[in-house]
């Protein structure tokens, strides 16, 4: 049994190659984080099946699974549920956040982005634990007019 | 949309595990968030003879679920969920088999395939994320999905990023 603490696994999922070059190479100035990539919703499912993330940064608008459809999929199991979720994308209506917020999604960034964002959101939802998850979601759930479409 | 429809979205639930099927459906009545604006048919004796049969059976209902919840074991579920998708319906498909688990794959058979919006492993998920998660699929509104859904033939040239 080794005692040295485990670097965080960081799982991008984004079918964007500039975003993912992005990554790979701002990732390199912060080696306390381990980075795998992934290009589309089931590919970034896949991953998660190998190696159980810190974190996962999911755009919304992929092929085959999009990024809601992941959200999901990862919280609606109880194995991923408590997967610190961000999610990154360019869409930036109102209705966008509050589908992510609902779904589970820990928190939403806006692109463009810079690293420095992007780290200060791992640190922020890597203290986030499950039970103050649960009762953020039953607050977002409270808080939900009665059949109010978005 | 009528303010009647707005008041109280209909979920249906075909579940082939009746136990699953019973807590899962008493669970969505006693839960103030969903009894307040969600009302839950279920589906106990299923037509599942053929896709086409259980298809028809489900597009027949009025008023039309606004969620559709298939257990990933029944006969023809992939199928019957990429139906319903194909016809603007919502659908979450329900399963035993954690993702991590799952030696079947039934994610990417029930998700990449047949393009149900999301998967629900119960038992073992807490009541708040079941409610939180077909809630939401219930509310998001068909084109809203369509922008984020391709499934694997479609989706090799998809034009939107971001």
């Amino acid at each position: 049994m080794t005692t040295s603490t485990p670097v965080p696994t960081i799982l991008i999922v984004d079918d964007d190659p500039e975003i993912q070059r992005f990554f790979e190479q701002a990732f390199q100035d912060y080696p306390e984080y381990r980075l795998i990539l992934a290009s589309d919703g089931a590919h970034g499912l896949e991953r998660v099946t190998e190696v159980l993330p810190a974190v996962a940064i999911i755009d919304l608008n992929m092929p085959k699974l999009g990024g809601y459809q992941l959200v999901q999929a990862l919280r609606g199991d109880p194995d991923t549920a408590a997967i610190p979720l961000i999610i990154l994308s360019a869409r930036t209506q109102a209705k966008d956040k509050r589908m992510a917020d609902l779904l589970g999604a820990d928190l939403y960034l806006e692109k463009p982005v810079v690293i420095s964002e992007v780290i200060a959101a791992i640190q922020r939802v890597l203290r986030i634990n499950s039970s103050e998850r649960a009762r953020h979601m039953r607050q977002i759930a409270d808080d939900q007019p009665s059949g109010q479409e978005y | 949309m009528p303010d009647s429809e707005l008041a109280m979205i209909s979920i249906l639930l075909i579940d082939a595990d009746v136990a699953r099927g019973a807590w899962l459906a008493e669970m969505l009545h006693t839960q103030r968030f969903t009894r307040q604006r969600c009302r839950v048919v279920r589906f106990t004796d299923w037509p599942s003879a053929t896709l086409e049969a259980a298809v028809v059976t489900i597009m027949a209902l009025a008023p039309r679920p606004a969620v559709v919840l298939v257990d990933a074991e029944l006969p023809h579920a992939s199928g019957i969920v990429h139906a319903l998708e194909q016809r603007g319906m919502r659908t979450i498909a329900i399963s035993h088999d954690s993702i991590l688990a799952d030696p079947n794959r039934q994610w990417k058979t029930m998700m990449a395939n047949g393009g149900a919006q999301g998967y629900l492993v119960i038992p073992g998920l807490s009541e708040i994320l079941i409610v939180t998660q077909i809630y939401s699929m219930a509310l998001c509104q068909p084109n809203e999905r369509a922008i984020t859904h391709d499934h694997f033939d479609t989706g090799a040239n998809h034009p939107h990023r971001g």
